[in-house]
């Protein structure tokens, strides 16, 4: 292959994501590290948990994502009444062309590329446990038959952290399947001003399809390729290994204030992630930068803080912060 | 490796050698200096550029091992590159992946080196360069206060090769035959031959100055010793002059050769016989008209204060009375008193009944020991003059300083007359007689050493008696010397016994 081909390729990556970023900003105001992130995530291959108070355009920058992608897009409205198989389909009972009963899959709402997962916390465990499978490994098992969806698949979950009346917190197990979970924060007074303007048009997303899973594959291919020097990648791995308060050479912070750590599924998803971020900015190889950036979406979900966290007022970010001040670089 | 990495790597090395240098120099300089103010200082036992050579060994070895220290691995200089300059880890993908290619991996190549080559290698600047200043300023000032440093080493001397030449050997054979045909007495000239005959065989084996100096101060002084162990005539002068006595130091005047070049029996005798004239009685104004028996008495006093004095002075020389002079003199002054053929015999003598008969006896025995005097006085004046003769030689074949020949030193001054010695017209006597010098008589007050009073002379004469007497007892004198001392308090007495009956 020659260099040209590479610069072309990596320049038609550039354009697409420029692109999806300009549909998305016609539908969601500001957000744009939001934005970001879950554009790294759907090319990493990742699930992404929205967490925000209600009205921040969480459902909106899904929506908008999905009519900029050329995939097909469903939403799920979890509520505690919720079924799994009201996700992940049923099998029924129906007459054939010859008019004999014959039982058939019909698939739910998860036989997409791109699902939306509202208010996910509002389903019981039981549903949410029908996720698991799905989310981690692409797949759906009914009975005895086993499903396999298309890719790309997303799922882009989001949460309310404020009403925890008749919610069901996920499950580690569950919360480990999300690359990202990213906070959305309330708009600025400028950006809540667009909003508003921009509202009083239309309520409709206006974002066009701009990319198709195929070429999602081929971004995530060449992403991967991006080459990562070994001080880097052992800085990604001490990061996440110096979340275990268990291990003797964790830093003090993670001793004191943390519960238990991010598993090895952090440590493949930051530097998957950052190889990605890297491409972003223009850049072949990953930087420390890239790794601690991505650190906090990466590690706030999968990292338990302890009752000396909590008592000393700090957050998970914080803790995250202050484990990456205390892991040291590769020395001279 | 890339052109650009290249040109940081060249500048990092060329970084090292200038540190290396600095870090080599300034330890050099440093450890220079302090060697050197040591070895000016004699703190060690080196020569200055001793200390020189091992501030130059500290500068290769501090200096190659600051090179070897400030040695990075390119994945290292990347790391450095990619830190100053905020390049997030490009140049250290680059290197690490530098040996692979790949799609992605040659475009990061190229990005890296565009990076790069926007950076000029001026901007990659030595860190720490000021500490290696500061260090080449210590090792500077060290070594400028080791230069300036007060060299208190005692200054080598340059040893001088020596080669005994055919003339100093001729020289030295020569004076072996001198010495060996000598009339200096046998057993001196032998030991001195024997010497000379030595220092010949060790003159012609030594290759350096300091060794012919060593043989020759060995041999001069062994030759010295040899000489004035030959003649005892030094000591037992200084001890007649010392004496302050006018007669014992007109005797010393008269036995003095050392002014000779050769014994001669005429000059001896001449002075003898002025010296046994000065005992012959001065008229003076007060008595122009002595009686004989008056005469008598002068004359025999003077010759009893002499030959006190002279005992004295044979003590205070410490000669053995082997010794041929000590021997000869004591006889003449002191022995055969009951034949009244010594001084001391005339002196105590009662069976003298006029001057005439006094002056006859004392001429008498002045030319009955003349011979004898002349005889040792001569042969030591041989010895001496062969002895000074063989060293004056040596000094002048080799080029070396004569040392110091001991004569009769008759400088000293009478202290209790204040008047000097040679005011007493050449040769001659003074006028002599008792209490020349500061005389007490017994009813004088004089200071008591032991009390811090002033007593009378007579009480003191006493004391001073009796812890003589204790001495004499328990120390270990001959009994010559206590005889000598007990004569001289005898006298002291007598004197008394005179002042009384006066």
């Amino acid at each position: 292959m020659t260099e040209e081909m590479n610069i072309e390729k990596v320049q038609l990556f550039s354009e697409k994501i420029a692109k999806v970023q300009e549909e998305l900003a016609k539908d969601v105001v500001g957000q744009k590290d939001i934005i970001n992130n879950v554009i790294i995530a759907i090319i990493a291959g990742g699930n992404v948990l929205l967490e925000g108070v209600p009205g921040v355009g969480k459902t909106r920058l899904v929506r908008a994502l999905g009519k900029t992608m050329s995939l097909p897009f469903s939403r799920i409205q979890f509520t505690p009444d919720l079924m799994p198989s009201d996700v992940t389909g049923t099998n029924i009972v129906e007459k054939d062309e010859n008019g004999r009963l014959v039982t058939k899959f019909r698939r739910g709402p998860i036989f997409a590329n791109l699902v939306l997962a509202d208010e996910i916390n509002r389903a019981t465990p039981k549903t949410q446990s029908a996720m698991l499978e799905v989310m981690q490994e692409h797949k759906v098992t009914i009975g005895n038959d086993t499903y396999k969806l298309k890719e790309p698949f997303f799922v882009l979950a989001t949460q309310n952290p404020i009403e925890q009346d008749g919610t069901y917190p996920l499950p580690e197990a569950q919360m480990d399947r999300f690359i990202f979970k990213l906070i959305v924060d309330y708009p600025t007074n400028d950006e809540l001003l667009d909003i508003v303007k921009m509202t009083q048009i239309t309520m409709e997303e206006t974002a066009e399809a701009v990319i198709n899973g195929e070429e999602i594959l081929q971004m995530r291919a060449l992403a991967m390729k991006v080459p990562v020097c070994d001080e880097v990648l052992l800085y990604a791995v001490n990061l996440v290994s110096n979340t275990h308060p268990a291990l003797e050479d964790c830093t003090p912070t993670t001793k004191k204030y943390v519960k238990y750590g991010a598993s090895p599924r952090a440590a493949q998803g930051l530097v998957t992630a950052a190889k990605i971020r890297a491409l972003m900015n223009g850049r072949y190889n990953v930087s420390y930068e890239d790794i601690e950036t991505l650190a906090f979406p990466i590690l706030r979900h999968r990292i338990k803080i302890n009752y000396a966290a909590v008592n000393d007022k700090l957050s998970v970010d914080d803790v995250i912060e202050k484990i990456i001040k205390e892991t040291k670089r590769s020395t001279k | 490796m890339t052109e650009n990495f290249s040109k940081f790597k060249r500048k990092h090395q060329i970084v090292r050698i200038l540190k290396s240098l600095m870090a080599g120099v300034a330890l050099g300089a440093f450890f220079g200096g302090i060697f050197l103010i040591a070895s000016k200082s004699n703190f060690v036992g080196f020569c200055p550029i001793f200390a020189l050579l091992i501030g130059a060994g500290v500068f290769l070895l501090s200096g190659t091992a600051v090179y070897f220290i400030l040695h990075i691995s390119d994945k290292k200089l990347a790391q450095d590159l990619d830190e100053r300059f905020a390049l997030q880890e490009k140049v250290q993908t680059m290197i690490a992946y530098r040996n692979d290619s790949g799609d992605l991996l040659d475009l990061q190549r190229l990005d890296t080196e565009e990076t790069l080559a926007d950076i000029p290698a001026r901007k990659f600047k030595p860190k720490y360069l000021w500490a290696y200043f500061l260090a080449l300023c210590i090792g500077f000032t060290s070594l400028a206060f080791g230069f300036a440093a007060k060299d208190k080493r005692k200054p080598v001397e340059k040893v001088e090769p020596f080669e005994i030449s055919a003339m100093q050997i001729a020289g030295l054979e020569e004076l072996i035959k001198y010495v060996d045909h000598s009339e200096m007495e046998e057993v001196y000239r032998v030991e001195i031959s024997s010497d000379l005959t030595d220092l010949l065989g060790n003159l012609k084996a030594a290759k350096t100055e300091p060794q012919m100096q060593a043989a020759l101060t060995e041999s001069m002084a062994y030759i010295q010793a040899t000489t004035y162990e030959s003649s005892s005539m030094t000591e037992i002068l200084n001890a007649f002059w010392n004496t302050q006595e006018p007669y014992a130091q007109g005797f010393a005047k008269t036995l003095d050769t050392s002014s000779w070049k050769e014994p001669n029996w005429g000059d001896f005798t001449e002075k003898l016989t002025e010296f046994c004239n000065s005992f012959h009685y001065q008229a003076t104004e007060e008595n122009e008209t002595p009686t004989d028996a008056e005469k008598l008495n002068d004359l025999q006093s003077k010759l009893e204060y002499f030959t006190m004095k002279a005992d004295m002075a044979f003590l205070a020389s410490g000669m053995a009375e082997t010794d041929p002079l000590y021997s000869v003199l004591y006889r003449f002054i002191n022995e055969d008193q009951e034949s009244a053929i010594s001084l001391s015999a005339i002196a105590q003598s009662d069976t003298l009944t006029t001057y005439e008969q006094a002056i006859s006896e004392l001429e008498n025995t002045f030319i009955g020991a003349a011979e004898d005097m002349y005889a040792v006085t001569a042969q030591q004046k041989i010895n001496t003059n062969v002895g000074e003769y063989t060293m004056e030689k040596l000094a002048t074949l080799f080029l070396v300083p004569v040392p110091p020949f001991e004569h009769p030193d008759f400088s000293k001054t009478n202290d209790n007359s204040g008047s000097s010695s040679d005011n007493n017209d050449g040769d001659q006597p003074s006028d002599g007689g008792v209490g020349e010098g500061a005389v007490y008589g017994s009813k004088d007050l004089v200071l008591d050493p032991d009390t811090g009073e002033y007593v009378e002379y007579g009480t003191l004469l006493d004391k001073y008696y009796a812890i003589m007497y204790e001495k004499l007892e328990n120390g270990n004198y001959t009994e010559k010397q206590k005889e000598i001392i007990k004569n001289y308090f005898a006298l002291l007495y007598s004197g008394m016994d005179n002042e009384e009956g006066n």
